[in-house]
């Protein structure tokens, strides 16, 4: 594909769908960018919810387990005072808390509040009752589960404790002691590094402690409060467990959701990938095609140029040629007369000089003169004829006839401006007649015989020879030239192309003939021989058939 | 040639002066001869002389040679036409024949020899020959057959469309056809093409003009080539010629010229020389012609269509 035969349209267009193209190409792939980047926001909400939901389930199950198991040790803290309070209230607690009551003030001076503890505590554990009292109670809970348990009277004051130390503590003010005397159990969970409890410290324990309200059986009426401590470690541990599993399970889910989204998300990228390659490649195909198209229609376009300048140039040299012809045939036409009466004297001199007898002698050569020139006048007599015969401007375009006599015109022609170095040999058999446009041949039987002419350098003969079968003319114009070298054999018929150099021949003599022979329906083919000589072989149909026998006015 | 002491006079009009002064040197041992170098001089030498014979040029400044000879026609009938052609358009042949009635073309450069011999002949039937008679008023219809010479069916429904019931109007599609037609029966005008069948009609226009030169021939043809034109007036003597496709109103006008110089050529038939014609070369010698096919026709022709001289 030559560039220059590209063309401004085919570069323009080139260029233009290229941008557009890559301005497509471009978008899209922002878009499947933008794409991607939503997928994945949507997955990492999507893994940050589950997250969270998960969590949020943990939790809310361990609170829940946490408060069924509050529950649950609060019912069991409360049947254990219950039975404590069953079993020891009347002998030991009830008289115990009458004793307590008159043994310590009711408030303590806000100036010493320890000192008026240890106080309490001193009176408290030198009552008799609390010994006894305290023995009951522990051997009551030894081995079990209940870690320490208090009691306190209606002021909030802790008359009694399975830990020593905090006897007499007040502890009004605690809202779980309120909450019981007025009614209302409350328990609370806690971990404790280090506890007192009835056997020695228990260290690092889970514990539920629960304020009860301490009722007499008659009257239901709160007498004291209850508080008690149960060792749930292992309840918790089950808990923390559960939720350790529960958590566990949480995170591989994560892990599986988090996979999935990652698997999901190259899934989605790699098919983002091959989608683009796709739409790519298609939008390359597109644009192949399109260019293929556009050159293809510069390619029409610039060959329809091409055909249109040629055809131009062939009218104009046709048109030309027919006002040479024109002016050929006025100019022989004006010749005629003076030809005629030139030739009309001159006989009438010949006639008067033959009746002298003797003839004088300056006038024996006068005589031989005029012969002379009667010879001369015949010569433009034959050539005016000719060339009127050449053109036939004065016949039908199209006439039926023996192409022998048109060919003894053009030849005769031809021999009045070829050199006399050339000889020129003509060899016709018998012709049928053949309707054809006489001029348009003579044209181009002179073109081929001219071409003939011009290839011999010095010396030559052209042989003009015509043949026939029952289907056809065969004329063959045969030179000893050089040849035709084997580059330019093949553009020998096409318009223009010359071997001469710039400014002699217009390279459009040999295309006119074979267009000729084409119009003819005809054809026309060259042979060059290797020693040197071309021959010309013209073929034309006697019946022209189906070819169309276009007349050139 | 049989002069009563008097040289005929011909009239030689030419733009050319060379041409001019040429043919009064030929001619004038034999000829009384004037010349012009317009047409409007030779119009003046008209109305100053009788002449015998006229020749002009076809091409001149002021008027045509058809033109010129047509005026030469209406003003002096009796003399005989020629022009001189070099190379001449189509238009202008017809126009010559129809509108001039030129008894030959002659073509430029012309042989003196054969010159003299045509001016002569033209000048003897020119003495021998009188004015053509009045035209007959009416047409005895019964005595005119129109042959039409056409390989075209349609030509037929044309001509008798155009001439009416009263015409019989006989068709040959072939030149053998039309000979034996004519050898059966009289035939006032043919109307024919120039080819037929692929033949040309030149031949048997020849002959009949040789043998029956009482036919008036019209030539109705889309030959448009003025060579082939001018050898149908030269050597067929044609005495209309007229192109397809042709306007009704033309044919008509041609078909009763036609009919009314075949009554004129049978009323005199001295006239008839004026219409002779060059026998073709090699016509009779050759034994395998066409025109030799004819001979049996041509003798009960002959017989049937002969005049007391």
């Amino acid at each position: 594909m030559r560039h220059e035969m590209l063309g401004k349209l085919s570069q323009q267009f080139t260029w233009i769908s290229l941008a557009a193209i890559t301005c497509v190409g471009l978008t899209l792939v922002f878009f499947e960018y933008r794409q991607n980047l939503m997928f994945h926001a949507v997955q990492a909400e999507q893994v940050d919810s589950v997250e969270r939901i998960q969590a949020d389930f943990i939790r809310q199950a361990q609170a829940v387990a946490n408060r069924d198991l509050i529950a649950i040790q609060e019912s069991a803290n409360a049947n254990v005072s219950r039975l404590i309070a069953n079993s020891l209230w009347r002998d030991e607690i009830g008289p115990f808390i009458e004793k307590a009551d008159k043994a310590i003030a009711n408030s303590c001076p806000p100036q010493q509040p320890r000192k008026c503890a240890l106080d309490r505590r001193m009176r408290l554990r030198g009552l008799n009752a609390f010994d006894q009292l305290d023995r009951k109670v522990r051997a009551l809970i030894q081995h079990s589960e209940v870690l320490k348990v208090k009691v306190y009277d209606l002021r909030g004051i802790t008359v009694y404790s399975s830990d020593a130390e905090q006897i007499g503590e007040d502890q009004s003010g605690n809202p779980g002691i309120r909450d019981a005397l007025a009614g209302r159990a409350t328990s609370e969970l806690e971990y404790k590094d280090a506890f007192n409890t009835f056997e020695g410290v228990a260290n690092k324990v889970d514990v539920i402690g629960s304020y009860l309200s301490l009722r007499v059986a008659a009257d239901e009426r709160i007498a004291a409060v209850v508080e008690t401590y149960t060792d749930v470690t292992p309840f918790v541990r089950r808990i923390e467990e559960t939720m350790a599993a529960y958590e566990k399970a949480a995170r591989a889910n994560q892990a599986e959701i988090e996979a999935r989204g990652q698997a999901n998300g190259s899934q989605l990228f790699w098919r983002g990938v091959m989608q683009a390659f796709i739409v790519a490649a298609l939008l390359a195909a597109l644009f192949a095609l399109l260019v293929a198209v556009v050159r293809r229609a510069q390619r029409i376009a610039d060959r329809q140029v091409r055909e249109r300048d040629a055809v131009k140039r062939h009218l104009a040299h046709t048109e030309k040629m027919r006002s040479l012809g024109q002016m050929v045939a006025g100019v022989a036409h004006q010749l005629n007369t003076p030809l005629a009466f030139s030739r009309s004297n001159v006989q009438m001199v010949r006639a008067s000089l033959s009746k002298l007898h003797p003839l004088p002698a300056p006038l024996i050569i006068a005589s031989e003169m005029l012969d002379d020139v009667m010879i001369g006048i015949d010569q433009m007599n034959e050539l005016v004829r000719k060339l009127r015969d050449f053109t036939r401007l004065d016949r039908e375009p199209t006439d039926s006839v023996d192409l022998r006599e048109p060919l003894a015109s053009v030849v005769y022609i031809a021999r009045a401006v070829i050199s006399t170095k050339i000889r020129v040999i003509e060899s016709y058999t018998e012709l049928p007649q053949i309707t054809c446009n006489v001029s348009t041949l003579n044209h181009a039987f002179l073109n081929i015989i001219m071409n003939a002419a011009q290839a011999i350098q010095g010396e030559g003969v052209i042989t003009i020879t015509a043949t026939s079968d029952s289907d056809n003319i065969e004329i063959c114009i045969r030179d000893t030239g050089p040849g035709i070298p084997d580059d330019v054999l093949p553009h020998i018929f096409e318009p223009h192309f010359t071997t001469k150099p710039l400014g002699q021949g217009t390279g459009l003599g040999l295309s006119i003939a074979a267009d000729a022979v084409a119009e003819h329906g005809g054809s026309i083919r060259v042979e060059t021989y290797p020693g040197g000589g071309s021959a010309f072989f013209i073929a034309l149909p006697v019946r022209p058939g189906n070819a169309a026998l276009r007349i050139t006015a | 040639m049989n002069y009563t002491g008097v040289k005929p006079s011909v009239l030689c009009v030419d733009d050319e002066v060379g041409v001019v002064r040429s043919l009064r040197w030929l001619l004038q041992d034999e000829f009384h001869v004037e010349t012009a170098c317009m047409a409007r001089e030779g119009l003046e030498l008209l109305l100053r002389h009788q002449f015998q014979v006229v020749i002009s040029d076809q091409r001149m400044p002021d008027m045509t040679g058809t033109e010129f000879l047509g005026q030469v026609r209406k003003r002096q009938p009796q003399a005989m036409r020629l022009l001189l052609t070099g190379y001449s358009d189509y238009q202008a042949v017809l126009d010559s024949i129809n509108q001039s009635e030129a008894y030959r073309f002659i073509n430029k450069p012309w042989d003196n020899a054969e010159l003299l011999r045509i001016v002569a002949e033209a000048a003897s039937i020119s003495l021998s020959t009188r004015p053509p008679a009045m035209q007959p008023e009416s047409f005895d219809a019964r005595e005119s057959t129109i042959l039409v010479l056409d390989s075209d069916p349609a030509s037929v429904p044309l001509v008798k469309g155009v001439l009416g019931a009263a015409f019989q109007v006989l068709w040959a599609r072939t030149v053998s056809d039309a000979t034996r037609l004519l050898s059966d029966r009289p035939v006032s005008v043919i109307v024919c093409e120039s080819t037929v069948g692929g033949v040309s009609t030149l031949p048997l226009i020849n002959m009949l003009k040789e043998q029956c030169p009482e036919i008036v021939v019209v030539v109705h043809t889309a030959e448009r080539d003025a060579r082939a034109v001018r050898r149908l007036l030269n050597e067929g003597q044609v005495f209309r010629f007229l192109t397809k496709p042709s306007a009704v109103t033309q044919l008509a006008a041609m078909l009763q010229l036609a009919i009314g110089k075949h009554r004129e050529l049978l009323l005199d038939p001295r006239q008839q020389r004026k219409y002779r014609v060059e026998a073709l070369p090699g016509l009779h010698a050759d034994e395998g012609h066409p025109g030799n096919a004819w001979q049996p026709y041509a003798a009960r022709m002959r017989q049937r269509y002969s005049q007391p001289e």
